[in-house]
Parts: C-alpha cells; sequence; structure tokens
C-alpha cells in the first residue's frame, strides 16, 4: 500500500473533521492540572513551600543583608537576634541569617543535583535492565546490591579518602548511592509495564523496539520515578547535612547548613541559638519535600488512572 | 415453588450516595423499595453502576467510604436495621443473619488460613460450640458443600483448591451460621461456565432443605431468569422492573427489560436476531432529574426527561418504573 | 496462490511453556516439564469467513491466537498466510505481516496507552506503514474512528475519558487503520457491559461486510459465539475436540464436551432444564495431561480405549470433524481407520 490514492476513499467526515480538530491550548491544559491538583493539600502546601525555598536559593543575594563569609569581628561575636542581625552573629562575626539564606543554595542546590544525576544515570540503567532482561539485568542488580549496602556516610567517606573532601565529591558519593534506587525503581515498573496489553498492542501494530519504549513504557514509568526524586530531595539534604556534620562535605566557608550545625557545636553554651537556625532550615525543606512527594504520590494513585503523569 | 410466604426483609426508600470531591454527589442507589421473602431466590440483574453491589452493602452497612447511606429502612422480622450500630451489626447480623459471598474467590479467602480455620472462624465468632462441635460442623458444612475428601482438605490453604472449589468453600464460610439471607454478588462471574453451573445447582438446592433466602446478584441475564424466583432489574441506581422470573421472560414491560432480552444472545432459541440498545451508561455523578434510562430509550416521551417515573404494580408481584406503565392495566395493555 | 486456498492455514500447531526446574530436580535430572498450551491442533479460514475459538480458561485460545500475530514462540507445527509459512520467528521480524494480520485485545481497559492521544493511537499505524501522507493521515485516522463511533471531536482526548465500550471502539479502529485482511479478536466484548457488548459485536460485523475482512473470534461465550460465527473450533487442554459449522454444531453436539459446555449454558426461562450430560471433576493438568482422550478422567461416556489412545480428528460430516471414539449420535462404521464414515443415529 503506498502514499496517496487509497482503495478506501477518505470521507467527507475525515475531511471535515480535520479542519474542526481544536487541539487544547497548554494554558487549557495547565488550567485544568492545576484545578486537579487544587484538591490535594498536602501537594499545594509542599509545593509552595518548595517554591519559596527556591525562590530564596534563588535570590540569595537580594535577600541576604551580607554576604555569606564577611566577618565582621569589630562588631559583637555570637550576637543574639537583634534588628541588624535578625539570626544574630556566630563565632566569626558572620550573619547567621546570611548564611542561612546562601545555604539554601548549597543545600537545595546539591540536594537536586545529587538525585537528579542519580536518577539520570539510574533510570535508563534500570529501564533497559527491565526490558532486556537476562544476564544483562542480573549483572546491574547485583552491581546494585552492592552499592546499596555500603552506608552513605560511609561511602561518602570513603570517596573522600580517594579523592579529597569539598563539594564536588559531596555530590558525586550522593549520587553514586542514589543511582541503584532509581534503577531498581526503574526496573520493576518496566517489568510490570512490559506485560501490560497496550505494549503488546503496540507490537501488533509493528512499533520498534526503541520507540516501545521510548514512547510507550518509559512515559507510563515516570509517576513513580518522579515521586521518588521528590521523596529523596529530602533525604539528600539530610545526607549532605550529616556528611558536611562530620567534616567530609563541604569545607568552609561555604555555608551549608550541616557545617553551620557542627560548628554550632561548640558554642552550645555560650550561644543555643545558632544551632536552632540551620537546623530549622533543615526540617523545613525536608518537610517541605516529604510533603510534596507524599501529595504528589497520592495525586498519582491508580485511583485517577494515570491523569497527567 | 412456595404459594404463601412470609416476608424476612423488607427495604424502603434506600439511599445511598458517595461524595464526590468539589462538591458533588453520586448516587448509587436512588429511592429503592423491595422486599425478600423467607426461602426465595431474588435475582438482581443489573451492569456496572446500576447498584446493586452498593445495594447489598448497604444492607449490611459495609459501603466503603465516601459513601454514605443517606436514608431509608431496611426491616428485618420487623426491626430496622439501619439503626443498628456498627457493633450490633457484627455481633446480630453480619455473619449469622445475613452472609455473602463474593465474585472472586480467589481474592476473599484468606491465602495466609487453611479453609478449616476460615471456616471455624465464623463459628467461634458467632457460636457457643466447643472445639470438638466445631470440627464436626466444618466437616458437614464441607460435605454439604460437595468438596470431596473434607478430613483431609479442610487442612489445606486456598490455593490448593481450584476456582470452583474455593467457591464452595465461601459458601460453606457463608452458611456456617445459617444465615437466614445469603447475598451471592456474582457468584459465578469468574468461574468457567461447567463450573458456573455445578454453583447454581447447589445454591438452588439449598432451598429444599429450609435454607436460606438468596439474593443472586448478576449481570448475566439468562443466569438471573434460569435460578430466580422473582428478579428485579436495576439500572443507574433505580429498580426498572421487578416480576417474578417467569412474568419477567414472557412479559417484560420496561424498555431497558425489552432492550437486555433483545441484545443478549440465548442458546435456547434458534435463529435468534439481535438489537443492541443504542448509547451508553450514564455518568451517575450527572444524572438529571428525569428517567434514567431517558437517553437511550426508544420509546421516550417528554415526559421522560422530566420526571422520574415511580414504580407501579401492573401486574401480581409485577412492578415497572416507566411513564409508559403509569396506568395500571385492566385487562391488559 | 489460487484463488481458493484458504487465507489461514494451521497445521498440527504446538506451543510449550517451558517449566524453571529447582536446581534440585536439575541434579536429580528430572525430564523438563512443560505447560502444553498448545498441542497440536490444525484448522483453516477462508476469506471473508468468521472462525470462532470457544473453551473454558486453560484450554489454550488465547495462546493460540497470540501466536498468529507472533506474540508467542511455536515449539512445533505450521502456520500458513496465503499459502505462505509464517512459523518462523523471523517472519515477524519486518512489519509486512503486520499490515494484514492485526490483533483486538481482550481488555480494552488494558490495550491502550494512557499516555497518548486517541488520535496518536489510531495514526501510528499509518505512520508505521507509511500510508497516505502528513495530513491525509490524520483525515484517515479521523475517517476510521468515525467509522467506529467515535467523534472527531474527542480526538485529543485520552483512553481514559473514555467508556470500556468506547474504548473497545478505538482499538477495532487502530486494527482496521492498517486495512488488514486477518482480524484476530480475544475475547472482544468480555470485559465490557451487557447492554453494550451487542454494538460490539454488531460493529464488528458491519465492519467485516464493508471491508471483506476474515475474522478469528476468541470467546468463551458459547452464546457469543453462535452469533457472530460461521465456523467453530472447540479447544479443550490444547486441543480441539470439535469443528464445524456453528449452527450445526450447536444444535446438534457430536463431542461430549461440547454437549457438555452446551448443556451448561444458563438458558433465558423460568426453570433449570436438567442436564443431560454432566462432567465430572475439574480439567485436568496441561502440564501432566491425561493418556489417551484428554476428556476421559470427566467424560461420563468414556471406555477402556478412551483411557489409552487418543482420538484423532475425524470427519462425521462434511467439512465437520469430531476427536472422539464414540460421538455422540452416531455409529462408527469402522473404528480403525482414520477416514471414518459415520452414520448419522436419529
Amino acid at each position: 500500500m503506498s502514499t496517496g490514492e487509497s482503495p478506501h476513499p477518505v470521507s467527507e467526515i475525515g475531511l471535515v473533521a480535520r479542519d474542526m480538530l481544536k487541539k487544547p491550548s497548554v494554558r487549557e491544559r495547565v488550567k485544568n492540572f492545576f484545578s486537579f491538583a487544587k484538591g490535594n493539600k498536602k501537594l499545594m502546601i509542599g509545593g509552595f513551600m518548595l517554591l519559596f525555598i527556591a525562590v530564596v536559593a534563588l535570590c540569595a543575594p537580594l535577600i541576604a543583608p551580607y554576604t555569606y563569609n564577611e566577618m565582621r569581628t569589630s562588631e559583637t561575636l555570637l550576637e543574639a537576634p537583634s534588628w541588624k542581625h535578625p539570626f544574630g552573629t556566630d563565632n566569626f562575626g558572620r550573619d547567621v541569617f546570611s548564611r542561612v539564606v546562601y545555604g539554601t543554595r548549597v543545600s537545595l542546590g546539591i540536594a537536586i543535583l545529587c538525585v537528579g544525576l542519580g536518577t539520570i544515570v539510574g533510570v535508563p540503567i534500570g529501564m533497559l535492565a527491565g526490558y532486556l532482561g537476562g544476564w544483562f539485568d542480573i549483572l546491574i542488580m547485583r552491581l546494585s546490591d552492592v552499592i546499596m549496602t555500603i552506608p552513605t556516610i560511609l561511602m561518602a567517606v570513603t570517596i573522600t579518602a580517594i579523592m579529597g573532601s569539598g563539594l564536588k565529591v559531596v555530590i558525586f558519593a550522593l549520587a553514586l548511592v542514589y543511582i541503584p534506587g532509581a534503577a531498581r525503581l526503574a526496573r520493576s515498573m518496566v517489568y510490570s509495564i512490559k506485560e501490560r496489553e497496550y505494549v503488546a498492542a503496540a507490537k501488533v501494530i509493528g512499533e520498534p523496539q526503541h520507540r516501545i519504549l521510548w514512547r510507550y513504557i518509559f512515559p507510563n514509568c515516570i509517576g513513580p520515578i518522579i515521586v521518588q526524586f521528590t521523596l529523596r530531595l529530602s533525604s539528600a539534604v539530610l545526607a549532605e547535612a550529616g556528611i558536611s556534620y562530620l567534616g567530609y562535605g563541604t569545607q568552609p566557608p561555604i555555608p551549608s547548613w550541616g557545617l553551620m550545625l557542627s560548628d554550632s557545636q561548640g558554642y552550645m553554651w555560650q550561644a543555643p541559638i545558632l544551632c536552632i537556625f540551620p537546623g530549622l532550615a533543615i526540617l523545613v525543606l525536608v518537610l517541605a519535600g516529604n510533603l510534596f512527594g507524599d501529595g504528589l504520590r497520592d495525586l498519582l494513585d491508580p485511583r485517577f488512572k494515570g491523569r497527567f503523569v | 415453588m412456595k404459594t404463601k410466604r412470609s416476608e424476612y426483609i423488607r427495604v424502603e426508600h434506600l439511599t445511598t450516595s458517595f461524595k464526590l470531591p468539589h462538591g458533588r454527589r453520586l448516587v448509587a442507589v436512588d429511592d429503592l423499595s423491595f422486599n425478600i421473602y423467607h426461602g426465595e431466590i431474588l435475582g438482581v440483574v443489573g451492569e456496572s453502576g446500576s447498584g446493586k453491589s452498593v445495594m447489598a452493602k448497604s444492607l449490611l452497612q459495609l459501603v466503603p467510604p465516601p459513601g454514605t447511606i443517606d436514608s431509608g429502612k431496611v426491616f428485618l422480622n420487623g426491626v430496622d436495621i439501619l439503626t443498628y450500630s456498627d457493633k450490633e451489626m457484627r455481633s446480630n447480623i453480619r455473619g449469622t443473619e445475613i452472609s455473602m459471598i463474593f465474585q472472586e474467590p480467589m481474592s476473599a479467602l484468606n491465602p495466609s488460613f487453611s479453609v478449616k480455620w476460615q471456616i471455624e472462624e465464623v463459628l467461634r465468632l458467632h457460636t457457643t460450640l466447643n472445639k470438638q462441635e466445631r470440627y464436626e460442623r466444618v466437616l458437614d458444612l464441607l460435605r454439604k458443600v460437595s468438596i470431596p475428601d473434607p478430613e483431609k482438605r479442610m487442612k489445606e490453604y486456598p490455593h490448593q483448591f481450584s476456582g470452583g472449589m474455593q467457591q464452595r468453600v465461601l459458601i460453606a464460610i457463608a452458611l456456617a451460621s445459617s444465615p437466614r439471607l445469603l447475598i451471592a454478588d456474582e457468584p459465578t462471574t469468574a468461574l468457567d461456565v461447567t463450573v458456573q453451573a455445578d454453583i447454581m445447582d447447589f445454591l438452588e438446592g439449598m432451598r429444599q432443605n429450609d435454607g436460606p433466602s438468596i439474593l443472586l446478584i448478576s449481570h448475566n441475564l439468562n443466569l438471573v431468569t434460569e435460578r430466580s424466583d422473582r428478579i428485579m432489574v436495576m439500572y443507574a441506581g433505580r429498580i426498572m422492573e421487578m416480576a417474578t422470573s417467569i412474568d419477567l421472560v414472557n412479559n417484560p414491560l420496561h424498555p431497558y427489560t425489552i432492550g437486555l432480552m433483545d441484545s443478549v444472545p440465548d442458546m435456547g432459541k434458534e435463529g435468534q436476531k439481535l438489537t443492541a440498545i443504542p448509547g451508553e451508561l450514564p455518568n451517575l455523578a450527572e444524572l438529571g432529574n428525569g428517567c434514567v434510562f431517558y437517553s437511550r430509550c426508544s420509546k421516550a416521551m417528554p415526559i421522560c426527561e422530566k420526571t422520574k417515573p415511580e414504580p407501579v404494580k401492573v401486574g401480581t408481584e409485577h412492578y415497572c418504573s416507566c411513564h409508559l406503565h403509569q396506568v395500571v392495566p385492566d385487562g391488559g395493555r | 496462490m489460487e484463488t481458493n486456498t484458504p487465507l489461514l492455514q494451521v497445521e498440527d500447531l504446538k506451543i510449550h511453556f517451558p517449566l524453571r526446574r529447582s536446581l534440585w530436580k536439575m541434579v536429580v535430572n528430572e525430564p523438563k516439564k512443560s505447560v502444553k498450551a498448545v498441542d497440536g491442533v490444525s484448522f483453516s479460514i477462508d476469506k471473508g469467513k468468521t472462525l470462532a475459538i470457544v473453551g473454558e480458561s486453560g484450554c489454550g485460545k488465547t495462546t493460540l491466537g497470540r501466536s498468529l500475530v507472533g506474540l508467542n514462540t511455536l515449539v512445533g507445527g505450521k502456520i500458513l498466510y496465503k499459502g505462505e509459512d509464517i512459523s518462523a520467528n523471523n517472519a515477524w521480524a519486518t512489519n509486512r505481516l503486520r499490515k494484514e494480520i492485526q490483533y483486538i485485545f481482550q481488555n480494552p481497559y488494558a490495550s491502550l496507552n494512557p499516555k497518548m492521544t486517541i488520535l496518536n493511537t489510531v495514526q501510528r499505524p499509518l505512520e508505521i506503514f507509511s500510508m497516505y501522507d502528513g495530513k491525509h493521515r490524520t483525515e484517515r485516522a479521523l475517517d476510521i474512528l468515525g467509522r467506529t463511533g467515535i467523534s472527531p471531536a474527542l480526538a485529543f482526548r485520552y483512553p481514559h475519558e473514555f467508556s470500556g465500550g468506547q474504548r473497545q471502539r478505538i482499538c477495532i479502529a487502530r486494527a482496521l487503520a492498517v486495512e488488514p485482511e486477518l482480524i484476530i479478536a480475544d475475547e472482544p466484548t468480555s470485559a465490557l457491559d451487557v447492554s453494550i457488548q451487542c454494538q460490539i459485536l454488531d460493529l464488528l460485523m458491519e465492519l467485516q461486510r464493508e471491508l471483506t475482512l476474515t475474522m478469528l473470534f476468541i470467546s468463551h461465550d458459547l452464546g457469543v459465539v453462535d452469533y457472530i460465527s460461521d465456523e467453530v473450533i472447540i479447544m479443550y487442554l490444547g486441543h480441539i475436540v470439535e469443528k464445524g459449522n456453528t449452527h450445526a454444531i450447536f444444535k446438534h453436539p457430536a463431542h461430549p464436551y461440547t454437549q457438555a459446555l452446551l448443556e451448561a449454558l444458563p438458558r433465558r426461562g423460568s426453570s433449570r432444564h436438567q442436564a443431560k450430560l454432566k462432567l465430572e471433576g475439574y480439567i485436568s493438568s496441561a502440564i501432566d495431561p491425561p493418556k489417551g482422550c484428554l476428556l476421559h478422567p470427566r467424560c461420563p461416556y468414556a471406555k477402556n480405549i478412551c483411557a489409552t489412545v487418543p482420538p484423532s480428528m475425524k470427519e462425521v460430516d462434511k467439512d465437520r470433524y469430531v476427536a472422539c471414539h464414540f460421538p455422540l449420535g452416531m455409529t462408527v462404521d469402522n473404528r480403525d481407520s482414520d477416514r471414518i464414515s459415520f452414520i448419522a443415529k436419529e
């Protein structure tokens, strides 16, 4: 059957219908999505919190009155909160408020980068493992088993020992930690989807393998993958805080919240306020991530039969 | 069939609905009224959305949230059991007076416990039999539902039974405390046709020995007409027609009933011509004020779009909710 | 190709699914076991006809159907399409066959990609086979959707916005988009509501007439099969027990299993007819099927020969075949020969 002429001439309906086709505009679809999401409180609250934190991170220089390593030894050290220094100052005379604000960039940035890298690398590997099966699948799964048995902190410490400490190392170590989890999830999603009838239907109409993976399997996997991503942001923030607290992660003067917590330890009696604010910041970000992730997971419940994502 | 029967359950104006997001309400069962006699098999024919399962669950107050029973009364031997608390339902009604069996026997049985344990559970909860007595009763029940080699098989687990046998086990569990009503919600839909006949033979046979009434719910029109004494045809939460099975088959009055009969193959007849009912099942959240079948009815009249027809007696034990039959015929219509 | 070669011929088709052996069994060298889903099935369909395959669960009908579109691999036997042998796996490597043989799946709620608009779903086959060009493809897709009763205004909607019956129509449109010659419909109405089933059956029959399609209709519902098919094959445990003209078989079944199926069907009426033939027990295992006739453990008419000798397919009437040593209502002329003549008893 070649192009053009057909033994079944296209009927009037077909020609008229094509002119009548109205694709729903992007605006309409976004509107639909929001009205749908509005019902879900966790999602909205978590979403707004994350949005707020993201704005803070992006506009840090505009919000923070000082830079994060401005040491004003001439002024009082370890000052209590005042109008000039809403969160007080630390042992170096640096404005804690500014450090927390700049720290948003560090914590959120590292979290997104690490979990993002882990997901971007892990998901394709997992999908291939799930689709191809056989020895490739076994190999990947055993490799991921190995990586998953190593505790996060230990992994970071080991890599630091090999590669030296610093921001790049933390990111690399955490990304490595998140790859197996993403791969496993993608693999199990592919396993469950590749048996579905619409995948068989795709084969029957002649779809090539790569298209089946990309257009039929992958779009139906991303729901849980996104949920996992958002929930892991919180754990990444905590992990980074922990690693930095131990001294293996971000080095001073970069204002990692974990590092700030660690620094404040020595001044617990003199200025307990120093550990409250970074701690609160961690709490807020983790809470936001969890709320948003939970809400997203509820939204994507099979009840809604795969709408939107 | 018995000539004089006493009424066991009477349902009056039962309405159950589900709360949807954005303040909408889905009415699953709308102003339902019917009765069940002792020892009869009352068949309920309905498709998805007809409200048949929600109705059954409403009788047992087992409607899952966000569903609620909005109004109505369910009289059992004169007492309105819709006023019972959950505790009272559990101790007096569920499993004792009224039992239920479901569509997928494998899902309804607990895979982690032996069949014996699951039947005994009912006896433990609702009887005062001692261990030996319970054992005897379990054996007796398994024999009653024709499970071969009951002493050996009672110790086995659900997955070791075939689909038909699992359903029999479910029936045994349901019968354990001698209920007066057995609700069978699509009991044979998941089973092969030969097994189906077996199970239905058994259920029908129970009547012989002063057995319970059966509320037989199915979408299979032929099955229900073949096995029931009386039949209720439900659509979108309302009863369209209710009659004895003979009457319904020989003299269907409601356009939906007639439409079903015309569109479902019946092997008993030769050279059948089928006519499909046009249209789709209605969206229960967007029902208008008129007859629920209006959009698909070939005999629709202007009044059908505006007002819901009420059930009218059109013959002995024959009721029809249709504007075509609002006048009681004298001498036939 | 001669003009009266059947469109599809299946010869002694076998599809077995091997079972994994435990380590112990491998060490002890126990023989490999497999589920004999389809075990020696032969039939043919002529162009323009509808052949139904009927059986209960586990008889192998879906496995058989799927093997005809390359979704299952054969262990033995041949499939001939228009006289050409397509049994090998590589027959499906190019898409050539897919343009001519299409499939409609059982569950309309699962056979559409939830992430593709229905227009895309129906258009994809046209793109894959480079049929029409650009704009005309959309027109053609809308056209065929319209023919199956789906309005073009719904083109950009997603499957979840449609009811079961509508989804099945979309699946039918997808299958017909490439103008195939043979359609295999696997229980297309089983998952649908009762009042919709007839609509879909009528649609299929109408489209078949319009487009001169040949249809293989798989079902467990004898009533539906009676309505829609010209010829029928009755399957049990991977074998054919009876095949031939639908009405003739349903009126005078020759195989005890067919009789039992018909007897077990609920009839619309006010009282139960007494079943004349009831099968005992339950379906045997497909891993260790019984020797001799597969039905003999359950057949009330079984004799000694049934337990030892598997019955071969014998012609009992013009184009009617039964695999039974004692077909109902017939006396056998000469049991030992393959070409046996039966004398109808009545």
